[in-house]
């Protein structure tokens, strides 16, 4: 089985799709994007956009999301940004906080206190963010 | 219920909310799955709680494990525990379940919460009073044991130095 995620123009993801093995596959039975492309566009539309992806996060980081955003440049799937100080992790391809999240400690974790991310507190003062709340 | 029997069938749970929310369901069905999950920790914290609070004597009678592995047992779970917290957290932030946001992340947090305090009602407090019985019942068939012995070495001690002095 594979999977097609369908792109609008700004390249999110609108919906994404199972295809049986043998609608990807060539001659040889080798699993080929582009057969699988013109086989979604067959049953969708020839001015549908389409992309592979992995439920297993083989291929373009993480199987895609409705919503995530296609990014050609990084060639990966990636979820909106959390806030607007949260950055890509060039690494991971994952968005981090400008500030590292502080751990509980065990009596924290026993008052079942979490910390939130607050936008405003970080824009209002830099070294803060992770706010400890109570559950 | 033995910990890693709990633990597995979070660990199953755990399995059923990232497929959810990779299908990208309805918030319904994630909070469902979510919920699910909850229990399973809750119950998982619960046995922790209750086992660092038996007296050591107790916990052998009711747990046939020897200490160490029932402290790996614990820690296992604790671990497990916080990896799936911070997993789920990062969903929420940044994964599958961006969409539902940190408004979302909140309505598990109270979520979650609302089964606690549900469980700790409706089996938690059932759980420990009969486990409290079990304990006195055991414990008082122990004394009145113990002390008919010490009564009839007592009885049996007087009748021999009454005889002896006879």
């Amino acid at each position: 089985m594979a999977y097609f995620a369908e792109l609008n123009s700004d390249n999110i993801v609108l919906r994404v799709i199972s295809v049986a093995d043998k609608d990807t596959a060539d001659g040889d039975g080798n699993e080929v994007e582009s057969i699988g492309i013109a086989f979604c566009k067959s049953l969708c539309g020839s001015d549908t956009n389409w992309i592979q992806t992995s439920y297993n996060n083989n291929i373009r980081v993480r199987y895609a999301g409705i919503g995530y955003k296609y990014h050609s440049d990084r060639n990966a799937f990636i979820p909106a940004q959390p806030f607007p100080s949260w950055v890509i992790n060039n690494t991971t391809i994952d968005w981090e906080s400008p500030i590292a999240e502080p751990t509980l400690t065990d009596s924290e974790k026993t008052a079942g206190k979490f910390y939130l991310w607050d936008e405003s507190a970080y824009q209002a003062d830099n070294s803060t963010g992770w706010v400890l709340t109570n559950s | 219920m033995d910990p890693l029997t709990i633990l597995a069938a979070a660990n199953t749970a755990f399995t059923v909310v990232k497929k959810v929310a990779k299908a990208a369901d309805e918030a319904d069905a994630v909070y469902q799955s979510l919920s699910k999950w909850a229990g399973h920790i809750s119950d998982l914290q619960e046995w922790m709680s209750q086992e660092e609070a038996k007296p050591s004597i107790f916990k052998k009678i009711a747990y046939n494990k020897s200490a160490t592995a029932e402290a790996f047992d614990t820690l296992v779970a604790k671990r497990k525990i916080e990896e799936q917290e911070k997993e789920i957290k990062s969903m929420f932030y940044i994964g599958a379940l961006n969409h539902l946001g940190i408004k979302g992340y909140k309505e598990f947090i109270h979520q979650r919460r609302a089964i606690k305090k549900k469980r700790e009602k409706e089996v938690y407090e059932q759980i420990r009073r009969r486990k409290a019985f079990f304990y006195n019942t055991m414990m008082g068939s122990a004394i009145t044991i113990v002390g008919t012995i010490l009564i009839s070495m007592i009885w049996y001690l007087i009748d021999m130095i009454k005889e002896a002095s006879s």
